[in-house]
C-alpha cells in the first residue's frame, strides 16, 4: 500500500509551492487548452442519476460529493451512439461512436476517438501528443468492451494506456539523473534495438501471407510509434522531464490509491503542460476490491434484485463522485502560469457508453472545465431523446479550436451548452 | 472452397443465389406485413422509414442493419406503438424476436465468412512463460507476465489479439530479467544444501511465549477493570486511553481462554499445536536461491476427534499459495507430509507458512466466540499437531549452470570476436525462433546493440543480456509465422510449422529436439505423424491442452468472478473453491486420459475427488491430497456428470442466491449447443419500482414479456431442474411447490420430471454436446472463429467421434491430421 500520509503531504504541499515551470509556456506565457477525456465500462447505478433539469435540478446522494462544485458541472442528458449494441461494453466506442460491427466483411472495426483527432492539433508543442491511462483491469470484470484504453488511432485499433501509477511516473517525470549525452545514447541504442526488430519484422513479412502481413502490421505500428515517439524524446532531450513534488506512487497501489494517484498525475502533467490531452479509463474491478466490495464489474452492474449488491454499487458510485470532486478541486486549486487557475483552461468530461445495467440509451455526460468561459455551467440539460453523443465531442473538439466540423454521426454542436 | 460454400447456399436457402446470405422465416416478414406496413410502405412512409421494399434475404450488411433495427426497436418496444389498433399477440411478438434474433446472428456469420483462413497469432501468455522456460530455464513468475487481452473467444485466436508499443517493452524488460538470471548466475550456487529444523526449541518457545502473554493479559485485564470500575487513571498503567482499558477487558476472556486451553493438551509435550487464536500458524524461511529445489517435511497429525472438514493443511509460500494437504496422521501415528517447492526468481528469500485451513472468510473473533463457548463447556477442541518442522535445501540439478554454458556456445566470452558474438546470437535465435529466419543483416544489428551495452561501461557479459532480451521481444519469436501458400491455394505445412502448430496446441510450449529430429516425417508419413501426436499425448504437458481447451468451453473464468457471500456461506472457502474448479479439470482429464466417451461428462457412475472434495461430498475421504477415481454411490449418483459438480453449479449463481437463468443458459450453449443470443441493448432490467422482485417473480415475468420470452422461455426451465443445487453446489431435498418446479421441458418440448430425467434426455442429445466440444476445438486448436463455412468439417469430425463411441482421443486425432489443421 502507498503510504497515504505521503501522498497527501506531497498533493498538498503543491497547493504552495510556486507555480512549476511550463515548457512551451515559458517563452510566451500563455496557457492552452486542454482537454481530458474520463471514462468508466459499467455505468452507474440508476439512483446516481439527478431529478430535474435545468438550473434547480438536485444531485443524487450518490452524486453529493459534486454539490460543491455544482456551479462548475453541467450534466447532459438523453445523449448516446446510435450503433452501440454490446451491453457489456462501456469504452469500445465511447469516444468513438463506430458501428464495430457494420463494416462489411469485418468482424469489427473501429474508428479513430475524439481525444486523438484533438491530439493532431493540440499535440503538436507538448512532450507527449497525448496521454492514455488505464489500469489492469480486465475488460469482463470492468465491462470495458474490446480496446486497450479509451483511445484509438485513426486506423481504428486501440491505444495502449498505462497501466499502473509507477509507469505513468516514470513516463511523466523519471530518468531525471540521466545526463543529455547519457540520454542521447539511450534514445541511441532503443533505436537500434528497434532496427533489429525491423530486420526481423521483414523476414516474418517476407513469407508470411496477405492477411498475415495485416496482422504484423500492429507490430510495424508499434515500432513506428516508439520511433516517433524516439525522434520527439530527442527533440527534447536537450530539456529535462519536470520536476515535481511529488513522490513516485510505488508498486503496489492499487483501486482507491491508485486512482488518486493517477488523478494526481494528470493534474500534474497538465500543469507541467507535459501533454494537453488525456484520456482515462478507470478501474472498477480494483475500486471495489480496495472498498471491501467482493464483487465484479459484472454482477454489481446487475445489481436489481439485489439490496446487498445495490447497496455495494451505490458505495462504489459514491466513491467515483468523491475522487471525481477530488479531481475537481485539484483542478481549481493548481494554477498556471499566467494565474489563471487549470480548471480555467481545461474542459473535462467523464462518462460511459452504458448508463445502467444493459442500458446503452441515456448515457452518464458530466462536464466540467471553464475552458473561456463559453459553457453555462450548473445546469442539468435535458436533450431531445437519443440525442447524438458525438454532438458533444464535436462541441469539445470546437470548444479547444480543433478544425474538424463533423466527428462520427454529429449533426450539429449542443448550443445548449451556451445558453442559459 | 468458396465454391462448395456457395452451392451449400443455394442448397439451403433452395432459391437462386448469387451472393452468400440467408432468406429470412417468412413468420417474420408476414409479421412486418400485418404490423407494419399500415405506416411504413410507399404511401405513408411515416418516419421516414419505409419497410415494404425490405429485401426477405440478407446478403448485405446494409440489409442486415434494417433488419438489426427493426429487431431493436421491437424489443425494446417502441413498436408497433401502443396506440395502434393492431397489436401481436405476447408468443407471436416473442416468436419473431426470437427468430430473427437467430436469423440475424446467423447472417453475420454468413456475411463475415473468411473462408476458413488462419490469422497469424502471438504467443499467448501461458506459451510465452512456458517458450521464455524452453529457451533460457527461466521460469518467469507469472504474475509479472502481461494478461491475454481475450475479451472473447479463446486465447489463441490471432484476430482478437492486439500489438501495442507497451509490450515491446513489457517483453524487453522480462527478457532481460529472463537473461540476467541465467547469463549472470546460472552457474553460481548460493549455499550449501543444508537442513533447517524448526524442532523441539521451537515446541519450548512457543509455550513460553504462550504463558508470558497469558501472564501479561491477566495483568492488564485486572489493571483495565480498575481503570474502567475505580475511576484509575489510564495513564497510571502506560495505556494509550481508556479504549485500550476496555479493549484489554473484552477480549481478555476470548483469548485467554484459547491460549490455556492451547497449553492444556498433552500432546506439546512432543510437538505444537496449530490453533486458532493460540497458535494459529508457524513460518519457516531461509535465503532464497531459485537456482535449486527445497524440500519442506513436517511431521504431522490431527488429534482425535478433529471433524473431517477441518484435516487440512495450508501452505504458502511467500504469500502464494503452494496447496492444501489433507492430514491422515494421528498421535500414534503421524505422518510425513514433504512438499518440494521452488523460490521464484525475484525474492530474496524462501518464506513457507503452514496454517490450518480456516474459514478465513469471517473475522477472527467469530471463531473465538464459538471455541471459547465449547471450551468453558468443558469441551476438547482437537487441534493439528506438528511433531517436526524442517525445511532441506537448495538441491542443485545443475541444469542450469548447462543451460548457461549451451547459450555461451563454447564461446570465451571475455575474448570473444564478433564472430564469436555472431555465432552465440545466431544460435540463441535459431532455437528461439523456431525455424524462423535468422538473417545476417538482423545479426549485425545484434552485435550493434552488444557494443553499444560495452559503451556504457558493462561487462561482456552483461552486454549479452540486451541483445539476447531483443530476439525474445522480435517478431519472430514472439508470433508462429507461417509460410504463405502460392496464390489463394492451401499448401501443407512444413515440418516446422507443424511440428509448432502440434507443440503449441497439444503441450502450449515450443516443439521439442525430438519432435524437430523428426520433422520431415511428420509431413511425409501419416502413420508416424499418428504415433507422434499419441506420443505427444502422453506427456506431462499434455494436461495443459486439458486444462485450456475444456477449461475455455466451459468457460471457467466465470466461476473465478463468482464473489460467494462470506455472510452466508462462510464454508466455501479457498480451500474449496480452488479444489472444486479443479475437479472439473481433473474429472475430464480423467475421462481423457482413459479415453472413455464424452457421454460421461453428461452423466456417469464415478467422479474424481481429493480427499477435500470428497469430505464435501460426503464419500470416503482417505489418502494423501491427489485426485482420485471415486465410484459413485447410488445415493450421490447426481454428483456423475459435469452438470453434477458443485464448481459448475456454483458458476451459475450469483454468489448470494441461485440464477437459474444463467445455469439454464449453460446447458443451452454446452449440452444443447444451442446458445442463447446475446442479450439485447437497451432492454431494462426487470424492476418493480418499489421492491425486489424474487427469482421466482422474475421468472414469471419473463413468460409474460414477449421480448423476455423469446429466450426465456428455453433457458428458464432448464435452470429450474438443478434447483437442488444451492449457491456453493450443495444438494438439497425439495419439498412441495419447489418440488414440482423442478418439471418442465426442453425447447423441443421434451418433457422432463427434475434433474435426473433432463440428465437422460440429455444423453440421449449427446451428439449436440460433442457438437459444441468439436466447436471449441475448432477455435482453440486452429485460432479462429468458427465459421459458417465448417459445417462440412464439424460433421465429419462428428462422424469420427459417433464411429468411436464418442471417444475424446480419435475425436483429436481426427482434427489434428485433418487438412484444416495440417494446411495454411
Amino acid at each position: 500500500m502507498m503510504n497515504r500520509r505521503n501522498f497527501l503531504a506531497a498533493s498538498g504541499a503543491m497547493l504552495v509551492l510556486p507555480q512549476l515551470e511550463s515548457f512551451s509556456a515559458e517563452k510566451n506565457n500563455k496557457v492552452n487548452k486542454k482537454m481530458v477525456f474520463l471514462g468508466t465500462g459499467f455505468g452507474f447505478t440508476e439512483s446516481l442519476y439527478p431529478s430535474g433539469f435545468g438550473k434547480d435540478y438536485k444531485l443524487s446522494k450518490s452524486m453529493s460529493p459534486l454539490q460543491k462544485h455544482k456551479n462548475d458541472l453541467t450534466i447532459v442528458s438523453n445523449l448516446w451512439h446510435k450503433f452501440s449494441r454490446d451491453p457489456h461494453g462501456g469504452c469500445t466506442s465511447y469516444l468513438t461512436g463506430a458501428n464495430v460491427d457494420g463494416t462489411p466483411g469485418k468482424r469489427f472495426a473501429n474508428t479513430i476517438s475524439c481525444d486523438q483527432v484533438a491530439a493532431k492539433y493540440l499535440g503538436k508543442e507538448t512532450r507527449y501528443s497525448s496521454l492514455q491511462i488505464t489500469s489492469t483491469d480486465t475488460n469482463s470484470f470492468s465491462g470495458y468492451g474490446k480496446g486497450l484504453s479509451l483511445s484509438w488511432d485513426a486506423n481504428g485499433k486501440p491505444i495502449s494506456g498505462v497501466t499502473e501509477p509507477f509507469r505513468l511516473y516514470d513516463k511523466l517525470f523519471g530518468g531525471g539523473d540521466m545526463s543529455y549525452e547519457e540520454k542521447l545514447a539511450m534514445l541511441q541504442q532503443r533505436k537500434s534495438i528497434l532496427d533489429a526488430f525491423v530486420s526481423n519484422l521483414k523476414s516474418l513479412k517476407k513469407r508470411s501471407s496477405k492477411i498475415d502481413q495485416d496482422k504484423l502490421e500492429e507490430y510495424s505500428q508499434s515500432i513506428r510509434e516508439i520511433e516517433r515517439s524516439i525522434a520527439k524524446e530527442k527533440m527534447w532531450s536537450n530539456k529535462a522531464k519536470p520536476k515535481v513534488n511529488y513522490a513516485n506512487p510505488g508498486k503496489d497501489v492499487d483501486g482507491e490509491a491508485e486512482m488518486k494517484a493517477m488523478y494526481e498525475m494528470i493534474i500534474l502533467a497538465l500543469q507541467t503542460d507535459s501533454t494537453r490531452v488525456i484520456s482515462y479509463r478507470q478501474p472498477i474491478k480494483g475500486l471495489l476490491n480496495s472498498l471491501g466490495l467482493n464483487y465484479d464489474g459484472h454482477q454489481l452492474s446487475h445489481y436489481n434484485g439485489s439490496d446487498p449488491r445495490t447497496v455495494a454499487s451505490e458505495k462504489k458510485d459514491l466513491k467515483v463522485m468523491e475522487l471525481y470532486s477530488g479531481f475537481i478541486d485539484r483542478l481549481k486549486a493548481v494554477k498556471e502560469v499566467d494565474g489563471s487557475r487549470l480548471f480555467d483552461n481545461c474542459l473535462v468530461s467523464f462518462g460511459s457508453n452504458l448508463r445502467s445495467g444493459h442500458m446503452l440509451k441515456n448515457v452518464p455526460a458530466f462536464l466540467t472545465g471553464n475552458i473561456g468561459g463559453q459553457i453555462k455551467h450548473g445546469r442539468h440539460i435535458e436533450m431531445p431523446k437519443e440525442s447524438a453523443l458525438c454532438n458533444l465531442w464535436l462541441t469539445m473538439l470546437k470548444l479547444c479550436d480543433v478544425p474538424v466540423e463533423k466527428f462520427g454521426d454529429s449533426d450539429s454542436q449542443i448550443k445548449e451548452l451556451f445558453n442559459a | 472452397m468458396r465454391r462448395i460454400l456457395l452451392i451449400l447456399l443455394l442448397f439451403s436457402s433452395g432459391a437462386l443465389a448469387e451472393k452468400p446470405g440467408l432468406t429470412l422465416n417468412t413468420s417474420v416478414k408476414d409479421f412486418v406485413v400485418k404490423y407494419c406496413y399500415d405506416c411504413h410502405d410507399e404511401d405513408t412512409e411515416k418516419g421516414d422509414v419505409r419497410l415494404d421494399n425490405l429485401s426477405q434475404r440478407i446478403d448485405n450488411s446494409s440489409t442486415a442493419q434494417v433488419w438489426q433495427d427493426i429487431l431493436d426497436i421491437l424489443n425494446v418496444g417502441e413498436m408497433p406503438p401502443k396506440k395502434a389498433k393492431k397489436q401481436p399477440e405476447v408468443q407471436e411478438l416473442g416468436e419473431v424476436i426470437g427468430s430473427l434474433t437467430k436469423d440475424l446472428l446467423k447472417a453475420r456469420k454468413i456475411l463475415t465468412d473468411q473462408g476458413g483462413e488462419i490469422v497469424i497469432r502471438r504467443l499467448n501468455k501461458r506459451e510465452y512463460i512456458n517458450t521464455v522456460k524452453s529457451v533460457t530455464g527461466i521460469q518467469l513468475p507469472a504474475r509479472l507476465v502481461p494478461d491475454d487481452e481475450v475479451s472473447e473467444g479463446f486465447n489463441t485466436m490471432g484476430a482478437n489479439q492486439y500489438f501495442s508499443p507497451s509490450l515491446i517493452d513489457r517483453y524487453l524488460e522480462l527478457g532481460e530479467l529472463a537473461l540476467s538470471k541465467i547469463i549472470l548466475e546460472g552457474d553460481k550456487k548460493q549455499d550449501k544444501t543444508r537442513s533447517f529444523n524448526r524442532g523441539s526449541g521451537l515446541n519450548e518457545h512457543i509455550i513460553k511465549g504462550l504463558k508470558k502473554s497469558i501472564d501479561k493479559r491477566t495483568k492488564d485485564y485486572k489493571k483495565s477493570l480498575l481503570v474502567m470500575n475505580e475511576g484509575h487513571d489510564y495513564k497510571k498503567y502506560g495505556f494509550s486511553d481508556k479504549q485500550e482499558a476496555k479493549h484489554n477487558v473484552q477480549n481478555y476472556n476470548g483469548i485467554t481462554t484459547l491460549q490455556k486451553h492451547y497449553l492444556e493438551h498433552e500432546s506439546i509435550k512432543t510437538g505444537f499445536l496449530l490453533m486458532q487464536r493460540a497458535h494459529h500458524k508457524e513460518s519457516i524461511s531461509t535465503k532464497a536461491d531459485f537456482r535449486g529445489k527445497y524440500i519442506l517435511k513436517i511431521k504431522i497429525a490431527a488429534e482425535d476427534g478433529m471433524p473431517a472438514e477441518k484435516r487440512f493443511l495450508e501452505i504458502t509460500q511467500n504469500d502464494e499459495l503452494v496447496g492444501y494437504y489433507h492430514i491422515y496422521g494421528t498421535l500414534e501415528k503421524p505422518q510425513m507430509l514433504e512438499v518440494e517447492v521452488t523460490p521464484e526468481i525475484d525474492v530474496r528469500s524462501l518464506k513457507l507458512v503452514i496454517k490450518e485451513k480456516e474459514n478465513n472468510r469471517l473475522p477472527n473473533t467469530y471463531y473465538q466466540g464459538r471455541l471459547t463457548k465449547r471450551i468453558n463447556k468443558g469441551e476438547f477442541i482437537p487441534s493439528i499437531w506438528v511433531g517436526d518442522l524442517a525445511l532441506e535445501g537448495p538441491f542443485y540439478s545443475g541444469a542450469y549452470a548447462k543451460k548457461k554454458a549451451d547459450i555461451l556456445n563454447g564461446v570465451n566470452i571475455d575474448k570473444a570476436s564478433d564472430g564469436e558474438l555472431a555465432s552465440i546470437f545466431k544460435k540463441f535465435a535459431e532455437k528461439a525462433f523456431r525455424g524462423g529466419a535468422v538473417s545476417d543483416d538482423y545479426v549485425a544489428h545484434l552485435i550493434n546493440i552488444y557494443h553499444q551495452e560495452k559503451s556504457f561501461k558493462k561487462k561482456n557479459l552483461q552486454a549479452l543480456i540486451k541483445p539476447l532480451a531483443t530476439i525474445l521481444t522480435s517478431p519472430e519469436f514472439l508470433f508462429l509465422g507461417e509460410e504463405k501458400g502460392e496464390g489463394t491455394k492451401r499448401r501443407n505445412l512444413s515440418g516446422n510449422e507443424l511440428a509448432s502448430r502440434l507443440s503449441y496446441t497439444l503441450w502450449k510450449d515450443m516443439p521439442n529436439e525430438q519432435l524437430l529430429a523428426n520433422k520431415e516425417k511428420l509431413v511425409g508419413d501419416k502413420e508416424f505423424l499418428k504415433n507422434q501426436i499419441l506420443e505427444m499425448m502422453k506427456d506431462h504437458r499434455f494436461k495443459a491442452f486439458i486444462e485450456e481447451l475444456f477449461g475455455q468451453w466451459l468457460h471457467l473464468s466465470k466461476f473465478d468472478s463468482v464473489a460467494f457471500s462470506t455472510r452466508e456461506y462462510p464454508q466455501f472457502d479457498q480451500g474449496l473453491i480452488l479444489s472444486s474448479r479443479n475437479e472439473v479439470l481433473e474429472f475430464i482429464n480423467y475421462v481423457v486420459r482413459e479415453d472413455l466417451s464424452l457421454s460421461n461428462l453428461i452423466d456417469s457412475d464415478f467422479t474424481v475427488v481429493n480427499p477435500m472434495m470428497a469430505q464435501y461430498y460426503g464419500l470416503p475421504v482417505h489418502g494423501n491430497n491427489e485426485f482420485r477415481k471415486v465410484k459413485l454411490p447410488e445415493n450421490l449418483r447426481y454428483r456423475g456428470g459435469l452438470l453434477g459438480k458443485a464448481a459448475l453449479q456454483a458458476m451459475g449463481t450469483t454468489g448470494e442466491r441461485n440464477s437459474p437463468v444463467e445455469r439454464g443458459a449453460y446447458v443451452l450453449r454446452k449440452f444443447l449447443n444451442d446458445p442463447p443470443p446475446p442479450p439485447p441493448p437497451n432492454v431494462p432490467q426487470l424492476d418493480s419500482k418499489n421492491r425486489k422482485l424474487t427469482v421466482k417473480e422474475s421468472l414469471e415475468k419473463h413468460n409474460e414479456i414477449a421480448q423476455c420470452r423469446s429466450c426465456h422461455r428455453k433457458m428458464d426451465p432448464l435452470g429450474l431442474a438443478m434447483e437442488n443445487f444451492d449457491t456453493i453446489g450443495r444438494w438439497q431435498q425439495l419439498k412441495g411447490k419447489r418440488e414440482k418446479q423442478l418439471a418442465g421441458a426442453f425447447p423441443d418440448g421434451t418433457k422432463f420430471n427434475d434433474f435426473n430425467s433432463m440428465k437422460s434426455e440429455l444423453l440421449k442429445r449427446k451428439e449436440k454436446m460433442v457438437e459444441s466440444i468439436i466447436e471449441a476445438l475448432i477455435k482453440y486448436g486452429l485460432g479462429r472463429e468458427q465459421e459458417f463455412s465448417d459445417l462440412d468439417f464439424i460433421d465429419e469430425l462428428l462422424k469420427v467421434s459417433k464411429e468411436n463411441d464418442y471417444r475424446f482421443k480419435p475425436l483429436l486425432m481426427a482434427f489434428l491430421t485433418s487438412k484444416q489443421f495440417t494446411q495454411k
